[in-house]
């Protein structure tokens, strides 16, 4: 069976350079939407129809241009700008996921930090060279409602 | 119906003389009948008038349950349960839930007003409104249901009546006639698959709402289907049903109990505007296609129930 949606992606980019941020989206490793952005500092809102089979599927949204010179850095090394964009909200028909990119979704850097680390906790912000990714099943909204956030234990 | 082997399906009513099984899961999100109910009486039932068929429930229930409580809602049914019960001198505790900000006031203030009129004091579980919201959530989410408030605020009545030994009797799992006004948004707001043909039309006949499979399956020693627990009484009731009604007007009629409105103004107002509330509701609308069990038009049901046949 198949599972057709329409999501939403709700992202703020910011950059100080000429170098416009370009966001790509992956589902399945099949890009579904590669541009750039189009406002600087507002709310931007991305729309694509996708068409699943149920079963497992992965959604990747990747910061393809960043560089080191939309970084910069003070003589005390702060940084000073910084070339990003965030991810404030994902919707999925009409159902917002609210915090769920947060709590299900990660980062994965394409160099590894100082640690070695490659893997980040999401936080919305895309400040590094790599890739959002998350992991769900379809039907997606099935999906959600597995992970409506509750606290109770239910008799 | 021929076919199905009943006798491993679970049930509710007096020796589970309903049958039913819920066929939605996160394995199986749309199977063909989301909600299977069927009507699996022992014996063959004689049509007898209305207070004969509830007190003989009445009487049944308080053969086998000790300590019992009413559910008090405000609503017409439960209220009818209360009184049944009052009349034969049987002993009850009405409960009542509050939930905070007045939200549900409207509707309970007509059990309060109920139980002061014949002199009994309820329980009242007085709960907040985020608690109750994430409690309907998770037993949504645990049961892969389209709707949980009617559970979560039932499930807080049971727990109580659990924590005292007791049973919990209320209105709810009574079979409602479709199409009537109360149920219209079942075909307005969404297009229920249970309720309707391929071609669109309406079916005309009997349903079980799935919140009442649902509070059975999380409660299953509870008593709390009073108006259906027994074939006689859904017989009485389907029986002498007035056509020309709508299902409040006739239940007022049959069970002679003022008439009121339904408040679901402040409701529909909360389910619009709360941060999770909201969400959930749009989401609900992707969970299957249906959210009750059908069980059949008058003339089958009537023709099961005196025969005592239904394969």
């Amino acid at each position: 069976m198949t599972d057709s949606f329409l999501l939403t992606l709700y992202m703020v980019p910011h950059w100080w350079n000429g170098n416009i941020p370009r966001y790509s989206v992956f589902v399945d490793d099949k890009c579904v939407k590669t541009d750039t952005f189009k406002v600087n500092h507002e709310l931007y809102r991305v729309e694509m129809p996708i068409s699943l089979d149920f079963g497992p599927h992965q959604l990747k949204l990747r910061f393809e241009n960043k560089t080191k010179s939309d970084v910069l850095f003070d003589q005390q090394g702060m940084l000073m700008r910084e070339n990003f964009f965030t991810l404030a909200k994902v919707i999925v028909d009409t159902v917002n996921f609210q915090e769920l990119h947060k709590t299900e979704g990660y980062f994965k850097r394409d160099f590894p930090d100082e640690r070695g680390n490659y893997i980040y906790k999401n936080n919305g912000k895309f400040s590094h060279q790599g890739e959002y990714i998350l992991d769900f099943y379809s039907p997606i909204h099935y999906w959600i409602l597995s992970k409506f956030d509750s606290t109770y234990t239910i008799p | 119906m021929s076919g199905r082997d009943y006798s491993k399906m679970q049930g509710m009513g007096k020796d589970d003389w309903i049958k039913f099984q819920l066929n939605r899961s996160y394995d199986n999100p749309f199977p063909d009948v989301e909600l299977e109910m069927y009507f699996c009486p022992q014996h063959p039932s004689e049509i007898v008038p209305w207070e004969v068929a509830a007190r003989n429930v009445a009487l049944d229930i308080a053969s086998k349950y000790e300590n019992l409580y009413v559910a008090m809602s405000g609503g017409i049914d439960s209220e009818f349960v209360a009184k049944t019960f009052l009349k034969l001198d049987i002993p009850f505790t009405p409960i009542i839930l509050e939930i905070s900000d007045e939200l549900n006031a409207l509707d309970i203030w007509w059990a309060f007003r109920w139980c002061k009129e014949n002199g009994l004091t309820p329980k009242v579980i007085k709960i907040d409104i985020e608690s109750w919201v994430k409690r309907w959530i998770g037993i949504s989410m645990k049961y892969c249901t389209r709707f949980g408030a009617a559970n979560g605020t039932m499930s807080y009545l049971h727990d109580y009546v659990r924590t005292q030994q007791g049973y919990l009797v209320s209105g709810a799992g009574f079979p409602e006639f479709f199409p009537d006004e109360n149920l219209n948004y079942m075909t307005s707001r969404y297009i229920d698959s249970a309720l309707h043909n391929i071609d669109g039309t309406r079916k005309h006949g009997y349903l079980i709402h799935e919140p009442d499979i649902i509070q059975k399956l999380m409660y299953p020693e509870m008593p709390f289907n009073f108006l259906s627990w027994t074939p006689e009484i859904v017989l009485s009731y389907v029986y002498h049903r007035d056509m020309s009604l709508t299902s409040a007007e006739d239940k007022s009629r049959i069970m002679d109990c003022l008439p009121r409105p339904k408040n679901i103004g402040m409701g529909d107002y909360f389910f619009k505007t709360h941060t999770v509330a909201k969400n959930w509701v749009q989401l609900r609308k992707y969970i299957g296609t249906s959210e009750v069990g059908f069980v059949g038009s008058k003339e089958e049901i009537i023709k099961i129930l005196t025969t005592g046949k239904y394969d």
